[in-house]
């Protein structure tokens, strides 16, 4: 098990463009068993590559349900319909919380960890995790889509 | 991306179980090692660490009972992993722990149930559970053969029973296995260069610990409650954390001053630890793993203890003689690899994960390694072989097989009479070795054997 340090904004990593994977080699296995040691760690529900200063289209996801823990390589948004706000967080920006508008509903193509493709389709918390990590590997960072930020006392009063 | 504090405050303990649950399940990773990490990191009242670690500890424990019970309810092949493992967590609460009212369980795993498959399978949950419940007295009533019977009551699987049985007899088997049941305790080593008995319990006492002195052993202590690993005293080096039954090592070994003593199936360093705080200081302690990171483990130890003694180094111990000379050391400590059938209440999955293959396969590395280990001795020097598992093909047999190889080696003698009486008039020991069952001293299960090559004349 290693757990990684997480990257922290400004970091220009976090806003760069991804390269895509083309091996799928132990390597790899080991990037996401340390990516998944250092999201459960954080107490996170996603992590992307760059956010433990890696230069690749790979994020994981795991928000506790049935699922389990999704990993994508290389993934596209094949299709998303819908509207929801909620409140979301990045383990990239510490006490930082805002609302962000995300579609209800995506269809996700990936690979997995040996290559082969997969789709993913999402609804509700998980499509949104999995859309707030897909962005990051585009050096798309929550905050550019904020549409209203939390006070931290606000945070305190049990709504959220 | 972040839980979110709507999310956090849905995670109690038994979530926190059965999350630490299915990593053990899912990555095979060492139930002790993770429920140790768990408890260091969760944010969970006092009250709950407890529990937490009864129930993983206990659904781990119990498996096999539970999957016997679980599949005459549900299809256990066609159940999601994470399902089976609340089916298993909730039941284990339902018929061993009685603290929890039934009504409790089953409304937190049909919450459970419920958040984890949107909604879809609560009512699946509590039916089972209900019907279960209902059945409860006839469940426990369970009669069959004593390897049925056993398996039922304390979840071991039937081989590991009659190996039990072949080794030791009916009663001393169902002793090991239930036993092998009761949560560990923490025993602690003395660092005699750095501190006496009467200051480190008072040093424990003023960090809030409570620790009793072993009735055999004087560098040994227990822990009454919390985690000893995190004091200060322990970052100072006054005191490593080990079994009692694996400081007999030592003991047997005997090593004196100045001598020069090689422990090659080191990490993580107790025992090598223990071999140098004996000899003072003085000689040198080679302390090899085959692992670069287990290695930086035995230094850290060692700068830890202020042992400057120890020489930790990477090598294989089944090529011993390509990294030193021949009879190049007083007395060498073969601590082989094993399959831990003694050290099960510390790791409950060896129940569901070593077969009897895995014995024999192991035999032949110990055997390799005794061998190897063999060429390093001094002549009139002494040849220490153990292991935390019982029974013969591991132990017992790789001593005959060696000796029967290695004419010059004879069972040492003198090696009762450096064991504390107390400890020796527990069961009958043969000559030259010390078997130690997990329900002697509710220890570690161990196996220690001493040899001595022959002086030339
Ligand atoms: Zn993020």
């Amino acid at each position: 098990m290693a757990i990684r340090e997480i990257i922290k904004y400004p970091n220009p990593i976090l806003e760069k463009e991804m390269r895509i994977v083309e091996q799928f080699d132990s390597k790899l296995k080991q990037i996401l068993e340390d990516m998944y040691d250092t999201m459960v760690a954080y107490d996170g529900i996603g992590l992307a590559a760059p956010q433990i200063g890696l230069d690749a289209q790979i994020a994981i996801v795991d928000i506790d349900d049935q699922h389990g823990t999704i990993e994508f390589i290389n993934p596209k948004i094949i299709a998303q319909s819908g509207s929801q706000i909620d409140i979301e967080g990045c383990l990239s920006f510490p006490n930082l919380y805002g609302d962000v508008r995300r579609a209800t509903y995506v269809k996700i193509q990936a690979q997995n960890r040996l290559g082969k493709p997969f789709i993913l389709e999402a609804r509700g918390l998980l499509a949104r995790v999995c859309l707030h990590e897909i962005d990051h590997l585009h050096g798309i960072l929550f905050t550019s889509k904020v549409v209203k930020y939390y006070q931290p006392e606000e945070l305190k009063d049990g709504k959220h | 991306m972040y839980r979110m504090k709507k999310q956090r405050e849905q995670e109690n303990v038994r979530n926190l179980a059965l999350n630490t649950l299915l990593k053990i399940e899912k990555e095979g990773a060492y139930s002790n090692l993770l429920v140790n990490q768990v408890l260091k990191t969760a944010k969970l009242p006092l009250t709950d660490k407890g529990l937490f670690t009864e129930l993983v500890y206990g659904t781990l424990q119990r498996k096999s009972t539970l999957d016997e019970i679980l599949s005459e309810y549900i299809q256990m092949n066609k159940t999601a992993l994470w399902l089976l493992m609340l089916l298993r967590l909730s039941l284990y609460q339902v018929l061993f722990l009685d603290r929890v009212p039934e009504h409790a369980v089953v409304h937190e795993a049909v919450e459970i149930a419920k958040q984890r498959s949107k909604g879809r399978l609560g009512s699946f949950v509590n039916g089972v559970l209900r019907n279960i419940i209902r059945n409860k007295e006839k469940i426990l009533l369970v009669s069959g053969s004593f390897a049925k019977q056993l398996s039922f009551q304390t979840a071991h699987p039937f081989w590991m029973i009659s190996y039990f049985k072949d080794n030791f007899g009916e009663e001393e088997a169902q002793k090991i296995c239930e036993s092998n049941l009761i949560p560990p305790k923490q025993t602690i080593r003395l660092n005699p260069l750095r501190t006496t008995r009467e200051n480190l319990i008072r040093k424990m006492k003023e960090e809030g610990f409570t620790i009793t002195p072993s009735d055999f052993l004087k560098e040994c202590f227990i822990n009454k409650q919390g985690n000893l690993a995190l004091s200060q005293a322990f970052e100072t080096g006054l005191f490593s954390i080990q079994d009692g039954s694996s400081m007999l090592v030592a003991y047997a070994s005997d090593p004196k001053e100045g001598m020069k003593v090689l422990d090659c199936c080191g990490a993580p360093g107790g025992k090598t630890a223990h071999l140098a705080e004996r000899m003072n200081g003085t000689g040198m302690v080679v302390s090899q793993d085959i692992h670069p990171h287990k290695v930086r483990l035995i230094q850290k130890n060692a700068k830890r203890l202020g042992l400057k003694n120890i020489v930790a180094q990477l090598g294989d111990a089944k090529c011993l003689t390509e990294q030193h000379p021949l009879k190049s050391f007083d007395i060498v400590l073969v601590d082989a690899p094993c399959s831990g059938l003694g050290v099960i209440r510390r790791k409950p999955e060896i129940k569901d994960e070593k077969t009897m293959e895995d014995l024999f396969r192991l035999q032949e590395i110990q055997q390799q390694i005794l061998q190897s280990a063999a060429k390093l001795v001094k002549d009139g020097g002494r040849l220490i072989y153990s292991t935390c598992t019982i029974g013969a093909i591991e132990n017992q047999n790789v001593i005959q097989h060696f000796l029967l190889q290695n004419p010059n080696f004879t069972r040492d003698s003198s090696l009762h009479a450096r064991i504390p009486t107390g400890i020796l008039n527990k069961r009958v020991q043969k000559e030259g070795e010390l078997l130690i069952l997990p329900h002697d001293f509710n220890s570690d299960g161990f196996y220690i054997c001493a040899l001595v090559k022959e002086r030339i004349k």
